[in-house]
């Protein structure tokens, strides 16, 4: 187990190295920088910003200037803008990201995971047909179509929920639905195809010919076989649920971190895009060893090594 | 006595997307109460479809279309969900073929015997369910059974995962054990062991077993009777003697000269039965057999031929037994003529 886990926390440090490396060389590959402009800047100007951010040092000297940054947490100043730093970035965004990614991720779970399970127990009937069309619509309209839609709807037409903001519970409901709308369509199909996978196999039939009740036959010996390739997928869905959509937020003006992201890269902010990159990997990479570990939970076939 | 288990005319179709599958086609016979029945046959005769029907266990695209079971002469077939359930597992127990996918992978062993006894007596304390359950893990001689009540199924042999689903099955002392090929996933040294482990429980227990199974060997060695089944119909049944002794059907005849003999010159071939079974969509309308039988005359074609008794408590399906039927060329005629 203690084996186990330092192999994993060093396979995640190496990771993140060389996510920042090739973060770093790329961001570097691509002619101008971030004091680049339309406007004519002087070249006392230019080679003091240069000087003051330490771009005119080599480049394996910044690379390893950030990292020891890194070691400490401290993800450098932002170029762009005067007096922030990256963290405060992260600092400010992450919480309105994390708050409605955190919302959505449960609605997610509670509406994909019965979605699939009713859809695959009442496989060719009408209640499949239905779920399977709303995955379908889900899964094929893109999240800002579905949350121009909604806010049309419900926020203009209806003036049930805010138009934009997160000041009020109400201002979560649109966000989430359009955020969400993509994992609940795609975790419903998941499920349902795993479900009826498991419905198929020999111990199903077995569990069925003790005489149990076809309740106890799903709940006790389907569901968690069913729930494993779900698992597999909830790491990756969790961070990109929890560290923001730029879109979404854009469109209800939230103010997370998905914003900032997207900026950065447009605007050369090189700190930010590498804090941003570095950050998300971390995010990623954590949520998928949290995986790991749910599975040995789930699955006594699975053992750590 | 009494039949334990009587089946008569038995008709089950499983709806495809290709058509209706006529997988069995009017079945009949019993399993008398301490015995053991044989049914024989090849993949697709028929014969697990005959035992899911009896559990009624066809999942959502099979049913029986017709004919009776009775269960000690209580009639199942109009039985609801619930009143199945309280026979299932209970009355009529059912081991499976492949001991590696019968068994839930994410339940420790004792949890999942155990559960067979709590279905069908909610009275139990946990305590004396685990100990049943060690009691039970005794019976079928599990090495270290203390050890074994919180395994997972992947940390047992194809074997042992075998004496678990037979001390599931036998947890709550059926009536009628039906076991659908146990050994045919099992290495032959391990197929011995699990034969004997069931005879002597039979023994212990003084229940009746229909034993399902494509290997005539395994059928000697356990069988007091024995159906033969071919193409969703039971073409020969007789006493276990009886049927090696003097086969009367051209299909058993086949499956007789296909088993291999260790005494046997190195230098005569089995025989294998040429051709395949039949299309069950469209089942033939003579004798299901007639295209692979070395014997076969035109009325085998034209229609499905009637039982004749054979014998004193046997009967056969065959054209050839027919009183009309021709002498010459006719395995069976000759035989009996020389008899008389």
């Amino acid at each position: 187990m203690a084996k186990y886990l330092i192999k994993r926390v060093a396979m995640m440090i190496i990771t993140l190295f060389l996510i920042a490396l090739l973060t770093f060389v790329l961001m570097h590959a691509v002619p101008g920088g971030p004091f680049t402009s339309d406007k004519q800047v002087s070249k006392a100007v230019l080679d003091a910003l240069n000087e003051k951010y330490r771009l005119n040092d080599p480049l394996w000297k910044q690379f390893v200037d950030y990292l020891g940054g890194l070691v400490r947490l401290d993800l450098g100043p932002s170029f762009k803008y005067q007096g922030k730093t990256v963290n405060d970035f992260i600092n400010n965004g992450l919480p309105y990201s994390a708050r409605l990614g955190a919302v959505t991720l449960v609605f997610v779970l509670l509406a994909s995971i019965p979605m699939g399970i009713v859809s695959a127990l009442k496989n060719g009937k009408w209640q499949d047909m239905l779920v399977m069309a709303i995955a379908t619509i889900g899964v094929t309209i893109p999240s800002f179509v579905i949350a121009t839609a909604l806010i049309y709807i419900f926020s203009f037409k209806l003036g049930w929920t805010p138009m934009y903001g997160v000041d009020s519970w109400k201002g979560y409901i649109l966000p989430m639905i359009a955020m969400g709308g993509y994992s609940v369509s795609f975790l419903a199909r998941l499920m349902r195809s795993s479900l009826l996978d498991v419905m198929g196999q020999d111990y199903i039939r077995t569990a069925r010919a003790k005489g149990i009740s076809e309740t106890r036959v799903v709940v006790k010996h389907a569901l968690r076989n069913a729930m494993i390739p779900v698992v597999t997928v909830l790491g990756p869905t969790v961070a990109n649920l929890l560290t923001g959509s730029f879109v979404i937020e854009k469109i209800f003006a939230i103010p997370g971190m998905g914003g900032y992201f997207v900026n950065s890269v447009t605007q050369r902010d090189y700190t930010t895009i590498l804090g941003m990159t570095v950050f998300y990997a971390a995010f990623l990479i954590a949520m998928v060893f949290i995986v790991d570990l749910f599975y040995c939970l789930i699955d006594p076939r699975i053992k750590f090594d | 006595m009494e039949p334990i288990l009587q089946v008569r005319d038995l008709r089950t179709s499983f709806l495809t997307s290709n058509g209706e599958v006529h997988a069995v086609r009017g079945v009949s016979f019993d399993v008398e109460k301490g015995k053991t029945l044989g049914i024989v046959g090849e993949s697709g005769s028929g014969k697990s479809v005959t035992s899911l029907s009896i559990l009624k266990l066809l999942g959502t695209t099979g049913r029986v279309t017709g004919g009776s079971i009775k269960l000690d002469g209580e009639e199942l077939t109009g039985k609801s969900r619930r009143e199945m359930r309280a026979i299932r597992g209970a009355r009529i127990a059912m081991i499976f073929q492949d001991p590696m996918t019968s068994l839930n992978p994410l339940i420790p062993m004792g949890e999942q015997v155990g559960e067979m006894l709590w279905e069908h007596n909610r009275s139990m304390s946990k305590a004396e369910r685990q100990e049943k359950v060690l009691e039970l893990f005794r019976m079928v001689r599990i090495p270290e059974p203390e050890k074994r009540l919180k395994s997972y199924p992947h940390e047992f042999s194809g074997g042992m995962r075998q004496r678990v689903m037979i001390a599931m099955a036998l947890a709550c002392k059926p009536e009628l054990l039906i076991a659908d090929e146990p050994t045919t996933a099992l290495d032959v040294s391990i197929q011995d062991q699990i034969l004997k482990l069931m005879r002597s429980l039979q023994r212990e227990m003084g229940m009746s077993i229909m034993f399902i199974t494509h290997d005539l060997g395994v059928v000697a060695e356990l069988c007091d009777r024995v159906a033969v089944m071919y193409g969703g119909l039971l073409m020969e049944e007789a006493d276990i003697v009886d049927i090696f002794k003097r086969p009367m059907h051209p299909y058993t005849m086949g499956l007789m000269a296909s088993i291999p003999d260790m005494n046997q010159d190195k230098h005569v071939k089995l025989q294998p039965i040429p051709g395949s079974p039949p299309d069950m969509i469209h089942p033939p309308k003579g004798c299901p057999f007639a295209p692979r039988c070395p014997y076969a005359m035109r009325v085998c074609m034209e229609e499905v031929p009637p039982y004749a008794v054979t014998g004193e408590n046997r009967r056969s399906m065959c054209w050839l037994l027919d009183p009309e039927a021709p002498a010459a060329g006719n395995p069976f005629k000759q035989g009996r003529e020389a008899a008389v």
